[in-house]
């Protein structure tokens, strides 16, 4: 009864877990006590987010299709979109936390100015529209290459990316310097600390969204996927939605009430 | 110690008896059982002992079922014991709200607040069987203010005002009964040292040191 | 391997020198056994440090107005003795053992997403590391206490860098713990081998999926906390400074995932528990589908229960009832799952060494523990004890009793699995006896000191006090060593050269029984790394059945349950 199994032929080992790892800490130590330890703590999770997404380009860590698993209940789902949707309860219970707690501070203050007062609504509105647009694309996208088209596959990505950019774009370059100017910043109270932390974290999400969707645009026209492999446009496009999802709620609780 | 205990101790004191109780009777049953399995099926000598003709890895419905209605019929006793035995500070008294006091804590101390616009520090003195009611708060971080021998306590917090009930226990004469006041929330590196007093007097003499007193700030805690 | 070459080393089947002293290995190997090992190594590392922490703690409480430690100090000493013993000793420990044994357990390669399992590991080292440094900082770290409360922990009450490296490091730690349960909800849905169905998943492996169930679950609402702290911090915002409710938001926020936390900490104890008791009683756990189902229980309702940490907060009393009553409710099936643990001992043949021992002990605190628990559910009685050294006594009769006392046990039953080597009995033993009595002269007072505030750094000679402190002072002094030495018994283990016993306590389950060797190599078209056998009765639930009966070999025969000379037959050929 052993299990001596030759760990180096199956188990691929990688540095960039540590690398990441040593990127993020140094970014946290740095950003307390000396910002240049920030900076290089930024330039190590870029070279670890380098070595990530040339592993999976390479495909160094691809599962082995056929396997003699136990699969029920969830045989529809394969082993990373499982993991996504898994990654995605964390988030919504994030989210969902910072939501409850901006109720929270809201419905016990006296005096909350209303939405009107301190957003733009159209701006919003526009914002909205341009987000769920660019989900549409990533739909598009997948159903692309799904029937085996990769021109369709690389419009529907840069268009998902040019559009999450712009949205991006209007909230950073407009309609925040906007705000500030009227007074309303991240330190000038209660609503402006909830929007501006809540809409922050979104949009940081956004970011890291952008950067995932360049990966796959990457990928896409180095001829990365097929019409039968291409789980990776899948599993991004699941929490591209999301993001899209989070901010369906955020607009509301902020620009309409 | 002649000193009295307090009602809401004495009542506490039973519902804690009660409670612990029942917690060494189940921990007797619990532990009883444990050392006799320990001793009647430990492993002798030579013995390779399988058990094929036992029902292993069954459910057992019937005596779940026992078992989790026992510990729902305890249980419940307890709570209903709980309510009646012990009557709550946070409870609103019918009728008379009692002599109010305006508690505040800071960093590192208490401040009392009289209803005559009287303020002490580190120490409360009032009258005994009176019933009062502390109007709890802060002015900075999260303070508790336990009543140590009462064993009562509430939070207070900054911009929240709490509300406790207790009643003093009697006092005639000269008697002079001292209770402490601790905090019980961290508080910043002053938490060891925010000690307070309760003084008790009877209320002919409580009367008579009002009227002597002749700082009459009026007490910023509001209420 | 067959035909085993010089220096070939059993634990990972390849020659010495190049792995066990290969640094280039260890920083980036994705296997989840070196990962476990890591995490195992690390958090007794951050054990001894807040060990020792503790030990200064009472060292400075021994006497009445001592001035060993300053207020300052003291105040430091007790929230990086809190934050690293529960969230970077207890919870990795547990995470480490589970990332060895689980794969094993199902029949898995490694887990689902192996790289993200090295990641979780580094961010968990970098982020103690973080917390540890944050001490040295100009104006020193932390100094609230573990649970951090609202206002004190703003820039306005603590103002050192010290406090922010902290909060920044507790967010990084709640990365990493979300990061492994995506990772092991994922590998024990979809990664277990073909044979081990649901019903027969070993009771550890359902102890840590609801384990991670919950950390998916409790992480989220910390993080989100701390990022409105930090934000407080270093942004201006005004979430925790806020007159407007800003105290309670933090309680909300911090104990909708504490009390969640400690059962994250507890479960993967409880789960070894099971392990421990089935393999040394020789028998199966009392009524397996009521013990699941009552684990599963106390899982979905311990999201429930976490007002019952703010008694003295001065909410609405409705909802402190409501709390009350469903903190009420969970002791009704945590006391079905400790009974089950018992009862798993009736009609045994069962061995008292030393994992044994710790089980039992581990028994014994959660009986105490969770009955003071119990009391504690009370409101009323709540206003007394909160805040106090009862409930110091309570949670660590709990989380220093049972989950260090369990976890403890875990790593003396599967050292001869991870090492291949056996620990000294005798000092085992001795080792046991002493560290439970220190544990008991340590706490065990705690139930008397109604009277003293917690996170007070000295006392008065009128408190009377004194006798008691000095009492759990005394007790301090020897658990402190007694638990070195325990460790310090499996280390020395090391020195001694492998046997090849690979299964010395006859364990029933999957890491011990399932023939893991040559599955894996090139060529091999199956994902997973073990070919379970198919029991004869299909109806049997519980791998333990026909797994004593000697089926679960590969090639066994199929035996008659009631033929006695048939089960020794067969059983005499499951360990090696």
């Amino acid at each position: 009864m052993t299990e001596d199994y030759e760990h180096g032929e199956e188990c691929k080992s990688s540095y960039a877990p540590i690398l990441l790892a040593a990127g993020v800490a140094l970014f946290l130590l740095g950003i307390v006590v000396f910002l240049p330890l920030a900076v290089a703590g930024a330039v190590v999770i870029g070279a670890a987010l380098y070595k990530f997404f040339k592993d999976g380009a390479e495909e160094k860590f691809a599962e082995l299709k056929e396997s003699l698993e136990e699969k029920w209940p969830l045989e529809f789902l394969n082993k990373e979109k499982l993991g996504v949707w898994v990654f995605l309860v964390s988030e919504i219970l994030i989210f969902g936390s910072l939501i409850v707690a901006y109720a929270y501070v809201r419905l016990s203050s006296s005096a909350w100015p209303v939405a009107t007062q301190t957003h733009d609504v159209i701006l919003g509105m526009a914002n909205t529209i341009i987000l769920l647009t660019s989900s549409l694309a990533m739909v598009l996208a997948l159903y692309s290459i799904r029937a085996g088209n990769a021109k369709g596959l690389k419009i529907g990505l840069l268009s998902a990316f040019a559009l999450g950019a712009t949205f991006l774009i209007i909230k950073l370059g407009v309609e925040w310097p906007m705000y500030y100017r009227n007074g309303f910043t991240i330190s000038s109270g209660l609503p402006g600390s909830t929007y501006f932390v809540l809409t922050g974290l979104h949009a940081v999400h956004v970011g890291a969204g952008l950067a995932a969707v360049g990966y796959l645009i990457f990928r896409s026209f180095t001829g990365g996927f097929t019409s039968t492999k291409h789980s990776a446009v899948e599993n991004i496009g699941l929490y591209w939605h999301f993001v899209d999802i989070v901010w369906m709620f955020l607009f509301p609780l902020f620009y309409l009430i | 110690m002649s000193q009295p205990i307090p009602v809401s101790a004495s009542d506490w004191n039973h519902l804690f008896d009660l409670a612990v109780g029942i917690a060494l009777v189940a921990m007797a049953i619990v532990f009883g059982a444990m050392i006799y399995f320990l001793v009647k099926y430990r492993e002798r000598k030579g013995q390779r002992k399988f058990v094929p003709d036992f029902r292993l890895g069954k459910s057992r419905p019937r005596e779940s079922v026992i078992f989790a209605s026992i510990s729902i019929i305890v249980l419940v006793s307890l709570v209903v014991a709980s309510y009646s035995l012990t009557p709550n500070a946070r409870f609103e008294p019918a009728g008379s709200k009692g002599l109010i006091i305006d508690v505040t804590a800071y960093q590192w101390g208490w401040r009392f607040g009289y209803p005559n616009g009287l303020n002490t520090f580190d120490n409360v003195t009032l009258p005994g069987n009176t019933l009062i009611m502390f109007n709890v708060t802060s002015t900075d971080v999260m303070h508790n203010f336990y009543l140590v021998q009462f064993r009562v306590s509430i939070e207070a917090i900054p911009g929240r005002y709490n509300v406790i009930w207790v009643t003093t226990p009697a006092a005639n004469g000269n008697d002079r009964w001292i209770y402490n006041i601790y905090c019980k929330e961290l508080c910043g590196v002053g938490h060891t040292f925010m000690d307070a007093t309760m003084t008790v007097i009877s209320p002919s003499v409580y009367n008579q040191w009002m009227a002597n007193q002749t700082d009459t700030t009026p007490s910023s805690a509001g209420g | 391997m067959d035909g085993q070459p010089n220096g070939y080393n059993p634990i990972f089947g390849r020659r010495l020198k190049t792995i066990v002293f290969s640094i280039k290995e260890w920083l980036s190997t994705t296997n989840h056994k070196q990962v476990g090992i890591l995490y195992i190594v690390t958090a007794i590392f951050f054990m001894a440090v807040a060990g020792s922490f503790g030990e200064m703690m009472r060292t400075q409480l021994a006497v009445p107005n001592n001035n060993f430690l300053t207020p300052f100090t003291y105040d430091q000493t007790v929230t990086l003795h809190g934050l690293l013993m529960i969230l970077w000793v207890l919870t990795p420990l547990g995470i480490g053992i589970a990332n060895y044994i689980v794969p094993l357990q199902i029949g898995a390669k490694d887990l689902a997403f192996p790289r993200m399992n090295a990641l979780s590991y580094w961010t968990y080292l970098f982020s103690g590391i973080l917390l540890v440094s944050s001490v040295f900082m100009p104006g020193g770290g932390p100094n609230t206490g573990w649970t951090l409360y609202a206002p004190l922990n703003t820039i306005q009450f603590t103002s050192q860098a010290g406090m922010t490296l902290a909060v920044l490091a507790l967010l990084l730690f709640s990365l990493s713990v979300t990061m492994g349960s995506i990772n092991f909800l994922t590998t024990i849905v979809r990664n277990r081998a073909k044979g081990v169905t649901w019903k027969r998943l070993p009771i550890f492996t359902w102890s840590i999926l609801f384990t991670m169930s919950l950390a998916l679950f409790a992480f989220p609402p910390l993080a989100a906390g701390l990022l409105l702290l930090s934000s407080d911090r270093f942004l201006g915002t005004v979430f925790f400074s806020s007159t407007q409710g800003g105290g309670i938001l933090w309680d909300e926020l911090f104990w909708f995932f504490g009390h969640p936390e400690v059962y994250i900490v507890v479960f993967p104890a409880l789960g070894v528990i099971a392990e421990v008791f089935q393999t040394f009683a020789k028998r199966p756990v009392f009524s397996r589908t009521a013990f699941l189902v009552e684990f599963s229980a106390v899982t979905f309702l311990s999201v429930g229960v976490w007002m019952h940490h703010m008694f003295t907060t001065g909410v609405n009393y409705s909802v402190l009832q409501t709390f009350s009553f469903t903190t009420l409710a969970i002791s009704i099936p945590f006391e079905g799952v400790v009974l089950g643990l018992v009862l798993t001992l009736y009609k045994g043949t069962i061995k008292l060494n030393t994992p044994m021992l710790y089980c039992l002990a581990a028994i014994f605190t959660v009986t105490l523990g969770g009955i003071t628990g119990v009391l504690q559910a009370f409101p009323v009685l709540d206003y007394a004890f909160n805040g106090t050294y009862w409930i110091v006594g309570h949670f660590h009769y709990v989380m220093a009793g049972t989950t260090l006392f369990a976890l403890v046990a875990g790593l003396y039953y599967w050292w001869p699995k991870i090492t291949k080597r056996k620990y000294n009995e005798k000092w085992g033993v001795i080792t046991f006896i002493v560290s439970f009595a220190g544990f008991n002269i340590l706490y065990f007072p705690y139930f008397f000191m109604l009277d003293m505030p917690r996170r007070i750094s000295t006392y008065s000679v009128s408190s009377g006090l004194a006798t008691l402190n000095l009492t759990a002072t005394i007790g301090a002094y020897i658990f402190g060593p007694a638990a070195a030495i325990a460790i310090l018994n499996l280390i020395l283990s090391l020195r001694k050269p492998p046997s090849q016993t690979s299964n010395p306590w006859e364990g029933r389950e999957l890491e011990w029984t399932g023939d893991y060797s040559g599955s894996l190599a090139t060529g091999n078209p199956t994902a997973t790394a073990v070919t379970v056998a198919e029991p004869p009765d299909k109806s049997r639930s519980s791998r333990w059945y026909w797994c004593m009966t000697g089926s679960c070999k590969p090639n066994a025969t199929a035996v008659d349950p009631t033929n006695q000379s048939d089960i020794l037959r067969n059983s005499a050929g499951v360990e090696s």
